[in-house]
Order: structure tokens, then C-alpha cells, then sequence
């Protein structure tokens, strides 16, 4: 199952809907979409905003998550051992405010098991080579801060 | 050497401020935590898991937020709910991911000599946000996670991130 999440303000993603829904079209798969959606998908599930039991549920369930570049979806996805997707929002496209998804996404592009499309023709091709591992994990730089934080608590 | 339980405030707002705190959750492991956070479909159920206030943030620090109204008047609830939150569960640090709920309960804490432990968000590479900005000025930590920032800001520290 593909899980696609735009977040959850009202800025809209039409741009990345209407791709899954291309998308949701060619392949058998299973696509559902969370978040505030204005395109009205043919193919893939709309399923605007749900209980925080059954994003859980959706999240276990998903093979692939494609995300906005909210820091919080990007985190979960690992968290739940999901190769994630990133498609930051952009403010030419009055997707967003401003370009920080777009600086967010830059940084991230060489983190493991997190891909990044800033072109969405390209979408469904970084789809195809996504790398399905049983190793996804957060960096070493986690355990990096919770360890110095955790030495700063104790010295206080 | 002493084990070290201490009470310490995670303050953060919804979304993706609470991912990042509870994604570097066991930093606090040992010590007496509460949260405070705003109400949320993503924070609804966190009091079954922790104890937490909920509050009311406010919506944008970095615009000139004191000519409108509704801005002050949150402000002036907020700094009330900080305060009671201060007087009854008296921190000893707090630590916060950022946020609308941020700025009051950071500067009361810091004149109750709480010790102000603030990590900028992920989210923003190019610049501080509103909310850092003005945290920057009395944080007697400042952890950025963008190793590049540290370099930016004199007193920014990079010590890993939440990702």
C-alpha cells in the first residue's frame, strides 16, 4: 500500500495529488491520501484527516510513504521502518509560505532511505527504484544528540 | 555519582515540534517529565502516555505580532497559563522543540532561574525561526541541527539532530 500524506494545513498539494492519482491509475497497488485535499482523486483514496489510531494502522500497512517535507512525516515514516518519498512544497506554486521544505529536502537527499522529488514527472520513476529494506533506521546523529543531551541533564 | 532526577518541562507544539521531541524522548530517560503542548488532533492523546498541560499558542512571531489584538490577548493568556505552570510544577529545566507556545513560558522560566534549553527545528536551514530568534537572547542552551548553523550563530551548538 502506498500512503501519501500532504500534511496537515490548508495549503494545498494538488501538484502531488494528481500525480499519485496518475499513478494510482497505471499500477494495482493501493493509494491512500491523507491530509487537507482540494483534486478529487479517480483511482487513489481520499481520506482527509483520520484518528491518530488509524494513521498508525495506515502507517504499519504501507509499503512506500510519500510525504511533504514536514519534519514530522519524515520521522514517523522512519520511525515505522518506511522508505519515505519527499516531495517538498513549493511557494512558486502557492504550495507553501516560503522554499524551507525545499532547503529541508536538500539536506536530506543523501539520508538513508529518504528519496526526493522536487520535479513530480519524476515521481513515479523514483517510485519504481526505491529500495525496499529491512534496514531503515534514523542516523547516527540522533543517538548523538539524546546521548550529549542526556549528559547535560546529568551535569546540571 | 548521584542520580540526577530532575523535573524538566518538554514544551513543544503540534506536529512536527512533538515528532522531534519525542523522537529524542529517551534523552530524558531518569527524570520527572511533563509536557506542555497545544491541543491538537496529533497531541489529543499524549496524556495517556505522559502528563501534560495543554495550552493555546499564538499564530505568527515573526510578524509584528503586538498590532493585532487577538495576538496580545492569547500573549497575555498564555503568560498567565506559563506562570500557573511554573508556580505548580517549579522545572528545573525546560526544554523546548519550538513553537507558538514558546516565547512566554521560555522567559518567565528564565526569571524563576529555570534553565532554558531550546532545539531549533529541523524544518529551517536558511535562518533561525521566529520563534528562535527570540529565544536565542536568553537559552542557556542552543542546539541547532544543521551542522552548517553553528557557524551562523555564535552561541549555536550542533549536537546532533532528531532525524
Amino acid at each position: 500500500m502506498i500512503l501519501v500524506l500532504t500534511g496537515t494545513s490548508s495549503w494545498n498539494f494538488d501538484r502531488l495529488t494528481k500525480a499519485v492519482d496518475d499513478i494510482a491509475n497505471e499500477i494495482q497497488e493501493e493509494v491512500n491520501i491523507l491530509g487537507n485535499i482540494n483534486y478529487k482523486p479517480r483511482s487513489a483514496r481520499s481520506l482527509g484527516f483520520v484518528s491518530s489510531e488509524e494513521i498508525e494502522q495506515l502507517y504499519q500497512k504501507a509499503r512506500i510513504v510519500i510525504a511533504h517535507a514536514g519534519t514530522g512525516c519524515i520521522i514517523n515514516s522512519l520511525k515505522h521502518k518506511k522508505p519515505v518519498i519527499i516531495v517538498p512544497r513549493r511557494p512558486e506554486f502557492n504550495e507553501h509560505f516560503d522554499d524551507h521544505q525545499v532547503q529541508t529536502a536538500k539536506e536530506l537527499e543523501n539520508h538513508p532511505n529518504i528519496y526526493v522529488v522536487y520535479d513530480i514527472e519524476m515521481l513515479k520513476n523514483v517510485m519504481e527504484n526505491v529500495k525496499q529494506s529491512s534496514n531503515v533506521s534514523f542516523s547516527k546523529e540522533r543517538d548523538k544528540l539524546i546521548e550529549s543531551l542526556n549528559e547535560y541533564l546529568k551535569n546540571m | 555519582m548521584e542520580d540526577n532526577n530532575l523535573k524538566i518541562c518538554l514544551e513543544c507544539a503540534e506536529g512536527g515540534h512533538l515528532d522531534e521531541m519525542l523522537n529524542i524522548i529517551e534523552a530524558f530517560e531518569g527524570h520527572d517529565i511533563f509536557f506542555m503542548t497545544t491541543m491538537a488532533p496529533t497531541t489529543k492523546n499524549l496524556y495517556k502516555k505522559y502528563r501534560v498541560h495543554y495550552v493555546r499558542r499564538q499564530y505568527n512571531t515573526s510578524q509584528r505580532w503586538a498590532v493585532y489584538l487577538r495576538e496580545i490577548i492569547l500573549l497575555i493568556k498564555l503568560l498567565a497559563v506559563s506562570f500557573i505552570i511554573l508556580l505548580k510544577e517549579k522545572p528545573k529545566a525546560i526544554v523546548s522543540t519550538g513553537g507558538g507556545a514558546t516565547i512566554p513560558i521560555c522567559y518567565l522560566g528564565k526569571l524563576f532561574r529555570v534553565k532554558i534549553i531550546f532545539i531549533q527545528s529541523l524544518a529551517k536551514t536558511t535562518d533561525l525561526s521566529g520563534t528562535g530568534k527570540i529565544i536565542y537572547y536568553i537559552a542557556d542552551l542552543f542546539l541547532v541541527q544543521w551542522k552548517f548553523q553553528e557557524e551562523q550563530y555564535k552561541k549555536a551548538k550542533y549536537w546532533g539532530r532528531a532525524l
